[in-house]
């Protein structure tokens, strides 16, 4: 492989990758503001020019300097090349761009939301100059409203044309452009034809600066303040690699967080708005029971008490257990479940396992539009609205595969609801964004007893004999198999909120009943140990092995000696 | 300092029934101005001129028309129709007098000139006078600096400017309407 | 040897060899009368290499502003590729102080026309493009029409280059501009032909490979092509006659070259004269020298971008070497602008900042935000507001610009460059007489 020496570091490139690709690749920083790898390339922002000295085959290969300073972003990597990233020239032309971008900006850092996630904050500590030298009248620009989603803030703009370039290309939609030209110009829409398409909140990720400004996260958290934990896409079958932002057990946003085989840089609005659900007031915050029709609130310990004893007296008197499995929830909690369901039926038939509803909406929708399905560069907008179906499937499939006889085949819905009629026991998962019951689904399992395990409120939960609620995918850890068969671990972002439990801790603690041992010898809840059981007791070894487990982002460590005062 | 904003996604345009291009203009365009390019979006500055033309300046509801006619977006069309100077995206004058104003020009009197028409006109550079006659714009060079002063009074060069000269074109063009 | 009679102004009355009241558009017939098109004939009975060849081995240097070798351009397409190749000819003369290519298009449009044909038969294009300059209204009108005679005489058109001769075709377009002065940048010129803003293009591809609609481009300037029929008919030698060699063991600027002389001159306009023409003599003999008898203080040579010559500087000969010899960016246009004693040189600053202040483009930091900080800087300095710190930093701001070559994608930021620097440093006395004492240090941290 062919090489190039990149601040001293020697970095192995493949033909055509650019100095700025090679560099990023090997973890040295080059700055650049209007590159981005999912775009097109322009060259326009001028602060990644390095400086470069190339083997010069006129004169036996003796290295000599280009006298031009090259764009990073834009030059082909060469074989036996030095770039240098801190000669004085670049040094001058980092400084004198970060002065440059700073004159015509307001400075308005204390109000901006992109303070503390800013590139021009960043590039201005580590490569502009302490003091500006421009003391005339910079130029104003409005603050603009873009649509549904967007205020784009031009006065803070920067022109690297990420955003427009991003509704051409990307979304395919082109809502954005530039009007007029040179230092006046700016980004702006075509009167009253707004920037609404369902990938819009993109053009916020990829602006470097805090023009492009969302309008769900306006004014409502400073960034340093929040913890941002990586986690999958709790909505959709697309499996987005996400970051969830959250501080004090609020989710405040979701970022799409970088997976060239998945999501690639991006994220639908879809994705990015659809966690409201986590802290509506239709949340279930309290496990009760019905009573003569008065909903009863109760403890944990005692509902959880309560379901033992009585399931365990159906039994006793032949009832049969069925599950409904939500789609909604992880591998771990799909395989608790059924492995609680079957407990009941050891050496007495079946329980009868079924997959909750797989919402669809829809047709897949791939970014940008041309782009052909299994395109590489492609992001899709799966038309699934259940992030775990084939996880579930999976799982159910390959216990009721296992040879004991006593757990149904999983069924789908339709099936499952027909099934159901044998069974005296149903346990009914949800954990749907929305209320999702569906009247077929109250009607079979009248006259049964229903424990309900979901989060919202719904037709269910105000029938049902026992509610459990339990939390989102952003406040647990687990497994989800994505439409490709990936299966992506996620870490549990925020804790559940109050009086809400994860279906896993639900599921392990009732587990624990049954085996006749009180709640407090119940373990631990550890979506991990859990995989490991299914490779070891369900053979499902890809659990273990293949796996993806997003990686911690390192904190970052500051870059001058910290002293005691 | 106070925050200027701008409504751009609701903010609506001025319309009217009529379009503004006539099927006789998109069928001289579909015969004569597309074959000449190898896409349609290159027939764009083409077109911006004859509506230009027709209309005086490029409203917005033009744009959106030869958006659709060229199968682009309307924003794609203003970003292109923004970046020429010789595009009016508001309405100007009847008659539109481009005072050159580079070096040549400034070296040989043109801030006299453009006085002159100014003060006659009653107008600052950039301002059409009330009656809609004129329109008063300063251009970069017009590529006649060894006739300068000079000015484009609509599409026809005045070289060798004097403040009498001025005066008679203003007076025949005031009298033509 | 220098130049005898005229070569591009053959049919265009100018002095010392005709009287420009005499000047009238030639037409087809005219053209024809006049030895018009029978380098066409001509060109149409060699090998179209041989003709490359040709124009290569004459030196013809672009006229356009930067000299590059015409038929070296020209042996840039790709070889072996047979689909569609495109000529753009840039007729966008918008720098301050050019105007010659206007006279070729207003008097002569069949001279561009005919060597427009021959460049294509030679390079094999099938499709060329006039890019004019849409302040041009009255010479698109001239050109609209020359063309449509070409046509109808079989010089463009599917019964074209000289009535179906040769099995190929030409088609020429008429591509009005709209007033940008990017769009003269050669790739600007691209974008906006594509109906896009005129946003220089990022080079690697060079045009020649991959230019309009991704398809192998050539560019040339109007003079540049026009002197093509002349090569091609008097041969390589004949045109390495005119003009001069280096004297700094550069290349050689060979040929004519049209002068348009403007400012504080009694006799204004454009003139041919050999390349390595005095620049006293033009200014004193042809031009008949200064208005009013007042001294020459500054002189532009060609096109704004360029820089300034000072009074001392009026020997210079106006050749490819003039760059080098005399502190400026090089020949440009060679359209020299004359300024007289009275001339304030902060004036001249300011006015020519602030054309690339509303020229540019706006796509790269150093330019969109450079030009209007200048600009800004330099009004103040006029207005008596200045310090001498503004000073040492507008030649900071406008070595960052250009001076620090590669800084911006197209040679705008270059030019401003060129032009503050060399009038701060030749007039640099009368910038600090009307600036105040600063005590204050340019830079404070590097």
């Amino acid at each position: 492989m062919p090489t190039i020496t990149i601040d001293g570091t020697a970095c192995e490139f493949e033909k055509g990758q650019m100095i700025l690709q090679v560099a990023k690749a090997n973890g040295i920083e080059i700055p650049h503001y209007c590159y981005h790898e999912g775009l097109s390339i322009v060259a326009s922002c001028r602060i990644c020019l390095v400086e470069v000295w190339a083997p010069n085959p006129r004169n036996d290969y003796k290295l000599e300097a280009i006298p031009k300073l090259l764009p990073a972003c834009q030059t082909p990597a060469g074989e036996g090349q030095v770039v240098y990233l801190d000669s004085p020239k670049v040094l001058a032309n980092q400084k004198q761009v970060m002065e440059y971008l700073l004159i015509n900006h307001p400075l308005d850092c204390p109000v901006c939301d992109q303070a503390g996630e800013c590139y021009l904050q960043d590039y201005s500590y580590r490569y502009g100059r302490s003091v500006s030298r421009f003391e005339d009248d910079k130029i104003k620009q409005p603050k603009k409203d873009l649509g549904p989603t967007v205020y784009l803030y031009s006065d803070r703009c920067i022109m690297c044309s990420r955003c427009v370039r991003f509704t051409r290309e990307i979304s395919g939609t082109s809502e954005l452009c530039v009007v007029g030209r040179g230092a006046t110009e700016q980004i702006d829409l075509f009167p009253g034809k707004a920037l609404d398409n369902e990938m819009s909140g993109n053009v916020v990720d990829v602006c470097p600066v805090g023009a492009m400004l969302d309008k769900d996260f306006l004014f409502s958290q400073r960034v340093w303040f929040m913890t941002s934990t990586p986690s999958i896409d709790g909505l959709t079958a697309g499996g987005d690699n996400i970051h969830i932002e959250h501080n004090k057990g609020t989710v405040y946003r979701i970022k799409p967080r970088t997976n060239p085989d998945v999501n690639k840089w991006w994220i639908s609005d879809e994705v990015r708005y659809g966690y409201k659900h986590i802290h509506s007031d239709d949340r279930l915050t309290s496990p009760h029971r019905a009573q003569h029709g008065e909903r009863i609130n109760t403890t944990w310990p005692s509902i959880l008490e309560e379901v033992d004893s009585v399931i365990t007296r159906m039994v006793g008197n032949g009832a049969t257990v069925a599950a409904l499995i939500s789609p909604m929830l992880t591998c771990e909690e799909a395989f608790l479940i059924a492995d609680y369901a079957k407990g009941w039926h050891v050496n007495r038939g079946q329980a009868i396992i079924g997959i909750g509803p797989v919402p669809v909406d829809g047709e897949d929708r791939t970014y940008p539009p041309t782009a052909k399905p299994g395109d590489a560069n492609a992001y899709t907008v799966r038309a699934e609205k259940a992030p775990n179906a084939r996880g579930v499937k999976r799982v159910l499939a390959a216990m009721a595969g296992d040879g004991k006889g006593d757990l149904s085949e999983p069924m789908d819905f339709d099936a499952w609801l027909e099934a159901v009629k044998a069974a005296d026991i149903v346990i009914i998962t949800g954990n749907y964004p929305n209320d999702w019951v569906p009247k077929e689904l109250t009607r079979a399992v009248t006259k049964k007893f229903v424990v309900h395990v979901d989060t919202l409120t719904n037709g269910l939960s105000v029938k049902a004999d026992v509610v459990l609620p339990s939390s989102t995918w952003a406040e647990k850890s687990g497994t989800f198999e994505n439409v490709d068969g990936l299966l992506q671990v996620f870490e549990q972002a925020i804790e559940p909120i109050d009086g809400a439990a994860p279906e896993g801790r639900i599921f392990t603690h009732l587990i624990t009943l049954a085996e006749g041992k009180p709640l407090t010898d119940a373990p631990h809840y550890d979506a991990g140990l859990i995989r490991q059981r299914l490779a070891e007791e369900v053979g499902l070894t890809e659990f273990v092995d293949t796996i993806s487990i997003p990686v911690q982002i390192q904190k970052a460590e500051p870059d001058v000696a910290i002293v005691d005062l | 300092m106070a925050w200027i904003t701008k409504d751009s996604a609701t903010q609506q345009i001025e319309r009217r029934d009529e379009p503004y291009l006539s099927d006789e203009m998109t069928s001289y365009y579909t015969d004569s101005i597309l074959p000449r390019y190898a896409n349609k979006r290159a027939a764009l500055l083409p077109i911006l001129h004859d509506v230009q033309h027709h209309v005086g300046y490029l409203p917005f509801q033009a744009l959106e028309e030869i958006a659709t006619f060229l199968e682009l977006t309307a924003a794609e069309v203003l970003d292109t129709a923004s970046f020429y100077d010789d595009f009016f995206l508001e309405p100007v004058g009847k008659h539109v007098i481009g005072v050159c104003q580079s070096i040549a020009c400034e070296a040989c009197g043109h801030e006299t000139m453009l006085g002159h028409l100014c003060s006659k006109l009653n107008i600052e550079p950039g301002e059409t006078t009330p009656d809609g006659l004129f329109t008063v714009r300063t251009m970069e060079c017009l590529g006649s600096c060894d006739t300068a002063p000079c000015a484009l009074f609509g599409e026809e060069r005045q070289d060798d400017l004097t403040v009498e000269k001025i005066d008679a074109l203003i007076d025949k063009l005031s009298g033509d309407a | 040897m220098p130049m005898t009679e005229p070569v591009l102004t053959k049919r265009i009355p100018t002095y010392p060899y005709g009287d420009p009241k005499d000047r009238h558009a030639v037409w087809y017939d005219e053209y024809v009368k006049t030895g018009g098109y029978e380098a066409l004939a001509a060109a149409l009975e060699k090998e179209p290499a041989a003709i490359v060849d040709t124009v290569k081995d004459s030196n013809l240097r672009g006229r356009g502003g930067a000299g590059f070798p015409c038929g070296l351009k020209w042996t840039f397409l790709p070889k072996d590729y047979e689909g569609q190749r495109y000529l753009a000819v840039n007729s966008d003369e918008s720098e301050p102080c050019t105007f010659k290519d206007r006279m070729l298009l207003d008097f002569d449009p069949h001279q561009l026309l005919e060597g427009i044909a021959i460049t294509c038969w030679a390079c094999g294009l099938q499709t060329a493009y006039i890019y004019i300059r849409g302040e041009y209204h009255e010479q698109a009108v001239t050109v609209q029409k020359a063309i449509d005679e070409a046509y109808k005489n079989g010089v463009f058109g599917k019964q074209g280059l000289m009535k179906g001769k040769v099995d190929f075709a030409v088609d020429c377009y008429l591509h009005r501009g709209a007033g940008a002065y990017v769009c003269g940048e050669e790739t600007g010129l691209l974008e906006s032909l594509e109906g896009k803003r005129g946003w220089p293009r990022i080079k690697p591809p060079f045009p020649a490979v991959a230019g309009l609609f991704g398809k192998p481009t050539i560019i040339n300037n109007v003079e540049t092509l026009a002197c093509v029929p002349h090569i091609v008919q008097h041969g390589s030698e004949w045109f390495k006659s005119l003009g001069c060699e280096s004297t700094i063991g550069g290349p050689p600027s060979y040929g004519t070259k049209l002068m348009g002389v403007s400012g504080h001159v009694n006799r204004p306009g454009v003139y041919e004269c050999d390349l390595g023409f005095s620049l006293r003599t033009l200014i004193d003999e042809y031009c008949q020298g200064m208005k009013g008898g007042k001294k020459l203080k500054a002189i532009i040579p060609g096109g704004i971008s360029m820089g300034v010559l000072t009074a001392d500087q009026v020997d210079a000969e106006l050749d490819f070497d003039i760059g080098r010899k005399n502190d400026l960016l090089g020949l440009g246009t060679a359209c020299p602008t004359v300024l007289d004693e009275d001339t304030d040189m902060i004036m001249v600053a300011r006015n020519i900042t602030r054309f690339f202040k509303n020229e540019s483009c706006g796509q790269c930091t150093p330019c969109r935000e450079g030009s209007g900080w200048i600009y800004k800087i330099l009004c103040r300095i006029e207005e008596g507001e200045g310090t001498t710190r503004d000073l040492d930093l507008l030649l900071e701001i406008a070595g960052s610009m250009g001076a620090m070559p590669g800084t911006t994608i197209c040679g705008l930021a270059d030019g401003n460059n060129w032009a503050v620097r060399t009038i701060i440093n030749k007039f640099r006395d009368e910038f600090e007489a009307r600036v105040k004492p600063s005590l204050v240090p340019v830079t404070m941290s590097v």
